[in-house]
């Protein structure tokens, strides 16, 4: 066991607390508890997961472990026999949550309401169930506790007392939230002030029970979970200044304080809970995801199972102070809810399973030392206090707890037909699986789970998913047969809302807007997403031409998608209208702030311009907000050069070579600021012996069928800046001659050292059939130029007709087709090759855009005007 | 962390408010007193109008 940094720990869930919500009520002294327990520790922002879900993310929060893992894959399952659907238990959770962890460790927790933790585990300690809160019965009628609600039972009658009811409230505590109740009886009779009353009650019923645990048991771990700024948020968000034009007045004036006072009521609650713990705690306070409180907030909630988290965002807050952790108010980023359970570990002293994914968050701790790792504790036997395997949750108790996730949007009604709303609730936590999966990288696995439930189902939701993980995975094809697919849907579902609508306006249904987007707008054909979808699909064929005019028209049709001015910037970028890609950078960052590969966008085009102090502080602002991207410190490292600051220009180039070993060019240039400016040559000694030893040269490639214009594109690079070593000369070639000169050069790589040295950065072309003989230990950029067979065939044969040599022979198709077989053994057989496909007929086209997309994959400046016109010669 | 220097001390009524409710526990222990309380003073209050009638 290592050594701890600290006896206890205190951690407390607030569902979607947000920084943006939080800031402005800070700065008028609204929240002074928070505003403490981040100045006596660290604070910043926490990324969720996709789908920001969360039972989902909360059990991942105390698992270390993502859903397909952990087993709580959405809000609902079916019931052991079949017959319906319940709220998630805690029975599904298939791995052990950091209180069984510490309970085989000996260690007591208390666990109040965590999402899911019902049925309660018999752990070393109290366990009050998510279910606990929540009235199964009106006011004037016994309440009972329901089994699995408390461990130990013994202590049911204690805690019963806690419970609030929601018609206890008071008049004097609803005016908090609704000033407008205290004259207006009307008011006190609607779903929302209800609703309010129901969330305030919950949140009371919590805390009144957690605070009782804290002053009378012994613990050594205590978390407790409140959804209420999550349901607050859900109800009333859209009310929360500033107004918007589509909200009603009356609404606005009656309903804008209920967020406020949601996060002003749990700052109170905190400000007790703090008065409570001794000085051997550390607290943990976080939310699992943030809320949409701006521009960004959507008009429209899709009516579809999770709709409501469409309001969620992807960062949430965390902030951490006592024993253990860093003091003074510092900010740390790059923090993760899959983080919490490793970095409570190590606070305990504890190692970290090898199998979780997610990592110790050590720049909030006073002491770095690292911790210790053991294969898995789920291999570790001993009394967790898990779940006997056998155990089998109530399900009369949880239909209020249903009910209420109904009404609150997040699962639809039961169908009448339960078994087929079973069915298509398997598939949509197959779906959320899918997508945690594509989260955290696992592309493959999630695209078979979207192919699968997008066959049964045709959802169009589904179907955009996978366009997306067939993007990440290059299966071009695919996405676009999918987008083709996707659009007849869309085709098919607009016309029978349309026909909806008109029958709806003979009816006089006024609600029938919110049935869908496009009924806002009579003209729309198809929805929009389908044009940025094909866009994205263009872009990463590398045909930004293509991409860019549906870009525009998308983002001129919708001003809320940060991602839509991005692309557009980066194929601006691409381009090197460095002027026009800032606008768009720009753009996005107006809907989006907090995005830090724009901000890291924008700083590039600034660099390029030459506006270094702008560069330097978009850069900044994008590794303040993702500080885990090599290519950030990297870029931030050039701007510092550039503007004579080699001190910190070495230490950003040193931050990227520690997430990124082998960037040769980080290398290069620490190297070169050591030797020649901060005059350290032992330093730049290491980096040059670094780079010798460990770093292997990389050369670009450039390929292709013969008569495929491999060469143009050689000659192209060469007029761009890149130094070629050889294949310059346009040497005809055909199908029948191999090439024996170019295989010569590259055999020279394999026998003369010298020669392999100075290939280093350089450019060559290689032959299809060439390739398998290039050095294995060199990395290699390879541009493979793509042209219809035929064309090559129909060049081909003007080659053996000028040569005079024999015809062409008959099964030239099929070598030529063996010879894009060897490209692709080749590509799969070796890990240090990166491939950038070019059409012929691109390059011919648009040769400006190509050169433009040779130099970003290339990592180059290169002079993209001179390419174009090497290529035009 | 360091604390507030002194907290202020408030009268729990039958009403209650959000801060008998951010007490957690004992705000809550008080405030239910508070309405048995104010329900037993006006049942004896309704008692003592029936008597002088």
């Amino acid at each position: 066991m290592g050594k701890a940094r600290s006896k206890k720990v205190l951690v407390i869930g607030w569902d979607a607390a947000d920084w943006k919500v939080i800031e402005p009520l800070m700065q008028e002294g609204k929240m002074p508890a928070l505003k403490r327990l981040m100045e006596s520790g660290v604070y910043g922002r926490i990324q969720t997961l996709d789908p920001p879900l969360s039972p989902m993310l909360w059990t991942s929060i105390a698992t270390g472990f993502r859903a397909d893992i952990h087993g709580i894959d959405g809000f609902v399952e079916p019931l052991p026999d079949g017959t319906g659907l319940r709220p998630v238990t805690s029975t599904s959770r298939k791995v052990k949550a950091i209180w069984n962890i510490l309970n085989q460790e000996g260690k007591k927790s208390n666990v109040v309401a965590w999402w899911p933790s019902n049925p309660v585990e018999p752990i070393n300690g109290v366990m009050v169930s998510n279910l606990y809160q929540v009235p199964t019965k009106p006011i004037d009628e016994e309440w009972p506790m329901m089994d699995g609600t408390i461990h130990p039972k013994e202590m049911e009658e204690e805690l019963k007392q806690f419970r609030v009811h929601p018609l206890e409230i008071t008049l004097k505590m609803a005016v908090q939230f609704i000033p407008n109740l205290a004259t207006n009886k009307e008011l006190r009779k609607e779903k929302l002030t209800f609703g309010m009353m129901k969330v305030l009650a919950n949140a009371a019923s919590v805390h009144a029970a957690s605070t009782h645990l804290m002053e009378n048991t012994e613990w050594d771990f205590m978390a407790v979970y409140h959804d209420a700024i999550d349901h607050f948020c859900h109800l009333a968000m859209k009310y929360h200044p500033p107004y918007r034009p589509e909200i009603p007045e009356e609404d606005y004036n009656n309903y804008k304080e209920i967020v406020e006072s949601g996060y002003r009521f749990h700052d109170m609650m905190l400000d007790r809970t703090l008065d409570l713990i001794d000085e051997d705690t550390t607290v943990i306070l976080l939310s699992d995801h943030g809320f949409h409180s701006d521009h960004q907030r959507p008009l429209y909630i899709p009516k579809e199972p999770s709709g409501p988290a469409f309001e969620h965002s992807p960062y949430g807050i965390v902030v951490m102070s006592g024993p253990g952790i860093k003091k003074g108010g510092m900010e740390i980023s790059g923090s993760s809810v899959i983080d919490i359970t490793p970095t409570l570990l190590a606070l305990y002293g504890l190692p970290v399973g090898k199998d979780m994914e997610g990592k110790v968050l050590y720049q909030a701790f006073e002491d770095t030392t690292a911790v210790d790792f053991i294969e898995s504790w789920e291999k570790v036997d001993g009394d967790s206090g898990m779940h006997d395997k056998n155990v089998q949750e109530d399900p009369w108790a949880a239909q209020e707890a249903l009910k209420q996730l109904v009404e609150l949007g997040y699962i639809d009604p039961m169908d009448d037909d339960i078994a087929e709303q079973v069915v298509k609730a398997r598939r949509e936590s197959d779906y959320y699986i899918a997508r945690n999966m594509i989260d955290g990288g696992r592309v493959k696995p999630a695209l078979e789970i979207l192919e699968r439930i997008f066959e049964e189902s045709k959802i169009s939701r589904y179907g955009q998913r996978l366009v997306y993980a067939y993007l990440s995975q290059g299966q071009y094809q695919q996405c676009q047969n999918l987008i083709e697919e996707l659009r007849t849907i869309e085709k098919q579902e607009l016309k029978r809302i349309k026909e909806e609508k008109k029958n709806a306006k003979d009816e006089q249904d006024k609600d029938l807007g919110e049935l869908h987007p496009v009924l806002w707008d009579e003209n729309v054909e198809e929805p929009m997403y389908l044009d940025y979808l094909q866009g994205l699909l263009y872009l990463a064929m590398n045909k930004p031409w293509l991409a860019l005019p549906l870009l525009e028209k998308v983002q001129k049709k919708n001003n809320t998608n940060a991602d839509v001015p991005f692309n557009i910037g980066k194929i601006l970028n691409q381009r090197k209208k460095y002027q026009m890609a800032e606008k768009y950078f720009i753009k996005s960052l107006a809907i989006d702030d907090r995005n830090a590969r724009t901000h890291y966008g924008l700083g590039l085009s600034y660099l390029r311009r030459n506006k270094l102090e702008l560069a330097l502080d978009e850069l900044l602002t994008s590794v303040n907000l993702n500080f885990y991207v090599p290519g950030f410190h990297y870029h931030l490292g050039e701007t510092l050069v550039r503007l004579e600051d080699f001190e910190n220009a070495a230490q950003a180039f040193e931050v990227a070579i520690r997430f990124m070993p082998g960037m040769t060019k980080a290398h290069q240039w620490l190297h070169d600021i050591y030797k020649n400016k901060l005059h350290l040559p032992e330093k730049a000694e290491e980096h040059e012996l670094f780079i010798q030893k460990n770093i292997r040269g990389e050369m670009v490639i450039v390929t292709g069928l013969p008569k495929s214009g491999a060469a143009k594109v050689l000659n192209m690079l060469e007029n761009g800046g890149q130094e070629v070593l050889f294949g310059k000369l346009d040497q005809e070639e055909d199908v029948l001659i191999g090439g024996e000169e170019n295989l010569d050069m590259i055999r020279r790589l394999s026998t003369d050292e010298q020669f392999k040295a100075d290939s280093r950065d350089k450019a060559a072309k290689v032959f299809i059939q060439h390739l398998s003989n290039l050095p294995a230990d060199l990395n290699y950029k390879v541009i493979r130029v793509i042209r219809p067979i035929d064309d090559i065939i129909f060049d081909q044969k003007k080659v053996v007709q000028k040569l005079k040599k024999q015809e062409l022979p008959m099964d030239i198709v099929a070598k030529l087709e063996a010879r894009l077989n060897l490209f692709n053994e080749w590509t799969r057989s070796r890990p240090n090759i990166w491939v950038l496909d070019l059409e012929y007929n691109d390059l011919v086209e648009h040769p400006l855009d190509c050169a433009g997309v040779i130099s970003t994959f290339l990592g180059k400046d290169l002079d993209v005007k001179e390419m174009e016109k090497a290529f035009e010669k | 962390m360091s604390k507030q220097p002194e907290k202020k001390e408030f009268k729990v009524t039958h009403e209650g408010s959000l801060g008998v409710l951010a007490l957690g526990a004992v705000g809550l222990k008080l405030w239910r007193q508070a309405v048995e309380e104010n329900k037993k003073a006006k049942k004896s209050k309704a008692d003592n109008g029936k008597g002088k009638k």
